[in-house]
């Protein structure tokens, strides 16, 4: 087993980092400078990982070429914070049996997806501080800083 | 005097005119507001979010409207004992706020993403509730005590839940959970369809432990009237079962 990370950014406006954004400010934090946001898949799968890097990065489901881009690995910038912010109780089911079974991705046995924030310009506790108090709620949610 | 009440509209919100319709249906008068017309805010004697997708639910439901300046004066004047409504989305940005359940200085819960066997994310439909509190609160004063309420949902966030585990007990010894999902006769049993969403003991509806706010995820608005109600609505222009939540803020204002 081994496990396939996906990382799915737009290429066209995030309206929603943009809102998070301008959140920030009104919430009196000066620091950021912009904000990114990606969705987050890992899958854990049987079989060789890089033939299914590049069956996984074609599955419009997951990755619409007009509108989305994806890697495969964190691009790690400077004078960046990266905050992943997953639902405690998301199996993805539903995603999950239709990559298998619609999509006949049997080599995937489970896979877990979340939202990544990327905070540019502030420090680690500030962006800590930002996760705590606006990108996640610990009543359902866990965040990490990766 | 006419009690006035401030519908509070972000951007987003769809439900601001039926809301102040089902307000004025019973003889009290509503603004609709925008969010950052706060001026003459605390002039109103009560306060109702109404349902929708406030910013899109960008982020997270109702998390962003949390952080608006119009909700910290609805606070305050929530703390002067103002009566505030949160429907829906309206619950959401409470309990993103944390005005709900209010215990503490922070944000208790979460409204979740809906657990359901059958359809995931956004759920639409009608289900019973009931008034599950054996006190008086500004939401349930024109009400019966247990009595059944048919009335709609539509959310795919409604979930009530937790993390703190001593909460739910502190919820039930204070008498706050005011509406729960039950079944036709009354039942609260913890599955679906009679618990649409996987909300944490069929939670419906919170108030805060002095009753004068409450977050309620089911729309009284859209069951104002018998002709809104599906079966009953041979009774045409009838108060419906939802119009008794603005008749009790009524009588608590007067």
């Amino acid at each position: 087993m081994s496990a396939v990370e996906l990382f799915v950014g737009l290429k066209i406006p995030d309206t929603t980092a943009i809102t998070a954004f301008h959140t920030i400010e009104k919430m009196g934090c000066k620091d950021v400078k912009k904000v990114k946001r990606e969705i987050y898949y890992k899958f854990e799968i049987e079989g060789d990982a890089e033939k299914f890097k590049n069956k996984i990065g074609k599955v419009d489901i997951l990755v619409n070429a007009n509108k989305n881009k994806f890697t495969n690995e964190l691009q790690k910038e400077e004078n960046a914070t990266y905050i992943l912010v997953k639902d405690t109780d998301d199996r993805c089911e539903g995603l999950l049996h239709t990559l298998q079974n619609r999509l006949g991705l049997k080599e995937i046995k489970s896979m877990e997806r979340g939202i990544l924030w990327t905070l540019y310009g502030c420090s680690k506790e500030t962006a800590k501080e930002i996760g705590n108090k606006l990108l996640h709620n610990e009543n359902y949610q866990e965040m990490e800083t990766v | 005097m006419t009690k006035k009440i401030a519908v509070i509209m972000f951007p987003g919100n769809n439900c601001e005119n039926e809301t102040a319709r089902a307000v004025e249906s019973v003889g009290m008068k509503a603004d609709i507001l925008r969010w950052n017309d706060t001026k003459q805010l605390d002039s109103y004697d009560g306060y109702i979010i109404p349902g929708g997708w406030s910013y899109e639910d960008r982020i997270r439901a109702g998390v962003i409207a949390a952080q608006d300046p119009v909700m910290k004066v609805i606070k305050t004047e929530a703390e002067k004992g103002k009566v505030v409504l949160g429907i829906c989305n309206g619950a959401q940005i409470l309990v993103e706020t944390g005005i709900i359940p209010g215990l503490q200085d922070k944000v208790q819960m979460a409204l979740a993403p809906n657990i359901n066997p059958f359809v995931s994310g956004f759920y639409c439909t009608w289900v019973k509730i009931k008034n599950a509190s054996k006190r008086k609160t500004a939401f349930n004063l024109a009400m019966q005590e247990n009595e059944i309420m048919p009335i709609p949902i539509a959310h795919g966030e409604g979930r009530f839940t937790t993390k703190d585990k001593a909460l739910i007990s502190n919820l039930i010894t204070n008498d706050q959970l005011l509406f729960r999902y039950c079944d036709d006769l009354g039942n609260i049993a913890d599955k679906f369809p009679i618990n649409p969403n996987g909300s944490l003991i069929n939670i419906a509806g919170i108030v805060n432990k002095k009753g004068n706010v409450l977050a309620m995820m089911p729309h009284p608005e859209r069951a104002a009237w018998m002709r809104q109600v599906p079966g009953l609505h041979k009774k045409g222009e009838e108060d419906g079962p939802g119009s008794r939540i603005f008749q009790s803020i009524k009588e608590y204002l007067k």
